[in-house]
């Protein structure tokens, strides 16, 4: 009890306590700014969730450059806070996901059954699904005993934040009304490029040799990413069933 | 282990109580059914019509036993206040051999809340008719804004702030992440 307590008492010393604390504010900030603006109407609901969802992905991408950062900056100051801060980072990351896909299934969608919902949203729910739970095994295995304990594979299972990353952008292509927008799509656009180019660096930078297997991924991944883009941009310029930009259909578009 | 289990229980419970708090009415860009028809209601371009303003009302449609088709019904668009029609539309689909989007513009003639409908009549004698009614709020401003929420800002933006104060003199003086002096 003694060693919980003591251990409690130094919390307040890492960046972590306050980014758990920030979080917890800014979700209820966000809930109360959305209910003031647009009081008790629907959109108050579809903005919330919508605030949230790019919440989690700015989270995520700002977790995924840290790795970068310090390798490409070995001496930059606050390293290791930098280091502490990112597991709380992508902890929030899954709670503000937990928040949009509670907000969005059960507010908007009334717990439909998935395979009533028309195929446009069945593809969009499917990946949106698989992504939240791998961000949900991630901020679960989060914790000093559970890297203990899974060793390797703890760094296997957190590999996946790659994948979960591409399928919330094929999500946010596929659903998201402002995600095909100009400034929403153009910033996506310049900062997984940043951290595309800062992997490949420091994989194939001077000096290096990556390995056959890093060479794969890295290939592979920037054509899959490149792929989920060229999604998002076929969306934006109106070849959308759902994200709105849609002046009249594919013919017209055409 | 242990930890990982309670974070996760507190998080879905955290989620679910939550999510139980939002009982906002059923409205634009939600799921109605009926007889077995579903459709998601979008109205362009952010689910927020402005009063006097025409506004593209669409429609995605599917149902329980796929191959849903528009060709199969006439579907009528019709906003109703007070339990008086204020608008009537029909819901053609959004273009030339689309099955299961329709889409019309409409106009929403004052503030206040209608109930959307949308009535599908048969052409095909095997279809089974629906009537979807989606609630809807218009709100007067040209944003849809019933409040400027600035006090909501900037209250937050204080307490962020204060947050962030007492982060940075707690770390620093607790020294967790100062580089150790080599001796």
């Amino acid at each position: 009890m003694t060693n919980f307590v003591s251990q409690i008492r130094r919390w307040p010393q890492g960046i972590r306590f306050y980014i758990g604390l920030t979080t917890v504010l800014v979700t209820a900030e966000m809930y109360w700014y959305t209910k003031s603006v647009y009081g008790d109407s629907n959109t108050a609901a579809i903005r919330l969730q919508d605030i949230y969802a790019w919440l989690s992905l700015s989270l995520i991408l700002l977790a995924l450059a840290i790795g970068p950062l310090c390798s490409l900056l070995p001496n930059i100051r606050g390293k290791s806070l930098l280091r502490d801060a990112r597991r709380l980072i992508g902890v929030s990351a899954a709670w503000f996901a937990a928040w949009h896909v509670g907000i969005s299934y059960i507010n908007q969608f009334k717990a439909a059954n998935p395979l009533t919902l028309p195929a446009a949203y069945q593809r969009a729910f499917a990946v949106g699904a698989v992504a939240m739970l791998i961000l949900l095994a991630l901020a679960g295995t989060s914790f000093d005993a559970a890297f203990k304990r899974l060793g390797v594979w703890w760094f296997r299972l957190h590999r996946l934040i790659y994948l979960s990353v591409l399928l919330i952008l094929f999500h946010a292509f596929a659903i998201g009304v402002r995600s095909v927008s100009w400034p929403y799509i153009g910033t996506l656009t310049l900062v997984i490029g940043l951290l595309f180019a800062a992997h490949l660096y420091l994989g194939f930078g001077p000096g290096k040799e990556p390995t056959i297997l890093r060479s794969i991924v890295l290939c592979y991944g920037l054509l899959i990413t490149i792929a989920v883009f060229a999604y998002g941009y076929s969306q934006h310029l109106g070849l959308s069933d759902i994200a709105g930009n849609s002046q009249g259909g594919q013919y017209e578009s055409r | 282990m242990n930890h990982a289990k309670r974070f996760g229980g507190m998080l879905t419970l955290a989620v679910v109580v939550a999510a139980s708090l939002f009982n906002a009415s059923a409205s634009a860009h939600v799921l109605q059914s009926d007889n077995g028809v579903s459709a998601i209601l979008h109205i362009k371009p952010d689910d927020n019509p402005v009063a006097g303003k025409p506004v593209p009302v669409n429609f995605l449609f599917s149902n329980d036993v796929g191959g849903f088709s528009l060709n199969d019904y006439k579907v009528q668009l019709r906003l109703i206040q007070n339990k008086t029609v204020k608008f009537s539309s029909p819901v053609p689909p959004l273009f030339f051999g689309a099955s299961t989007e329709g889409e019309t513009m409409a106009t929403f003639p004052e503030v206040g809340v209608y109930s959307l409908q949308a009535k599908g009549t048969p052409v095909e004698k095997d279809a089974p008719p629906f009537t979807l009614n989606f609630t809807v709020r218009v709100a007067s401003a040209a944003d849809g804004k019933t409040g400027s929420g600035k006090t909501a800002v900037i209250l937050s933006g204080f307490s962020l702030i204060i947050l962030g104060m007492v982060a940075a003199k707690t770390i620093q003086t607790g020294g967790k992440y100062r580089k150790p002096k080599l001796k």
